[in-house]
């Protein structure tokens, strides 16, 4: 458990932080989703951790977001303004042991990447990283997602489409 | 064909852009999400102790030897019968019996009365022996 953890606390954590926004709730989500799996399906076997993982981490983004609009809609009502949201894209550094040329490339594409990944609406944005970054098929992210399959088909391609268009000058 | 081949290229792209973003993720960030591994794992480990036979060994055997004690103390078949030794049952048939009163009082009933249990209380069977409450 503890190496399976290890592995996937960073996307984990980066899936969380594409979908709040937010370094502080991205976290913990993250340990909630943590403490969840270990305390209840720690029993299972090691094959169903990481399906189990990912399927209690996007109900806990969609609970953030239920609670977001939520808050959001009070706000509105009340005029309040809150600057407490963090830049997701000042979270990351500039990457490593490379030459300036491909490294400013890696980092324009990485930065409007992740961009473009948060403006995602959240489902396609899920369903797109459990496909693309985890390597799900079809029916394992249907799964996780609880939802049908042809549905994770149209948000797949619909994010794709969305992304490749608006990256398409940083390839 | 073409278009599948671009997605592809594109997809693996994606990819490694965002495996960068989490091999660059800063140490602060690295460290508490560390720390919050070994508190699930540690409350895993808190939470499981109370489930282990050491924990509920002692309660367990405490809560038999209690349930033990009330069942001898109040079953009501226990209560009912007696340690009453073969002579004694002999002895209260006859004092319970008024008609054989008169019996008693003879010395030679007496002396009967012995050689009788004498040889015969070996074959009286033990069930019978319980008082009627």
């Amino acid at each position: 458990m503890q190496t399976f953890l290890a592995d996937i606390e960073g996307r984990a954590f980066s899936m969380a932080q594409f979908a709040t926004k937010n370094r502080e709730d991205a976290l913990d989500i993250v340990q909630d989703t943590m403490l969840k799996l270990v305390q209840n399906y720690s029993a299972h076997m090691q094959t169903e951790w990481r399906p189990l993982f990912y399927s209690i981490l996007q109900t806990r983004i969609l609970d953030w977001h239920r609670r977001q609009s939520v808050r959001n809609r009070f706000r509105s009502m009340l005029h309040w303004d809150d600057d407490d949201t963090e830049d997701a894209l000042e979270q990351y550094a500039a990457a490593p042991e490379a030459a300036p040329d491909v490294q400013l490339q890696g980092m324009q594409f990485m930065t409007k990447l992740n961009a473009e990944l948060s403006a995602l609406p959240i489902r396609q944005q899920q369903v797109f990283l459990l496909r693309v970054w985890e390597g799900m098929d079809i029916a394992e992210t249907a799964v996780i997602m609880q939802c049908s399959q042809s549905s994770v088909k149209t948000h797949y391609s619909r994010a794709l489409e969305k992304l490749k268009l608006h990256l398409e000058g940083h390839q | 064909m073409m278009n599948q081949q671009t997605n592809e290229q594109f997809e693996q792209k994606v990819k490694s852009s965002l495996n960068s973003t989490v091999d660059n993720l800063d140490a602060d960030t690295r460290k508490r999400l560390a720390d919050m591994r070994r508190q699930a794992l540690n409350a895993k480990a808190h939470n499981t102790k109370w489930l282990s036979v050491n924990y509920w060994l002692p309660a367990g055997a405490l809560t038999m030897c209690s349930l033990f004690a009330l069942f001898l103390l109040f079953n009501p078949q226990h209560k009912d019968v007696l340690p009453v030794q073969h002579e004694q049952i002999a002895v209260f048939e006859l004092l319970n019996n008024a008609d054989e009163l008169d019996v008693m009082t003879d010395l030679d009933f007496y002396a009967w009365m012995d050689e009788g249990l004498d040889e015969n209380l070996d074959e009286i069977p033990t069930k019978d022996i319980e008082i009627a409450s």
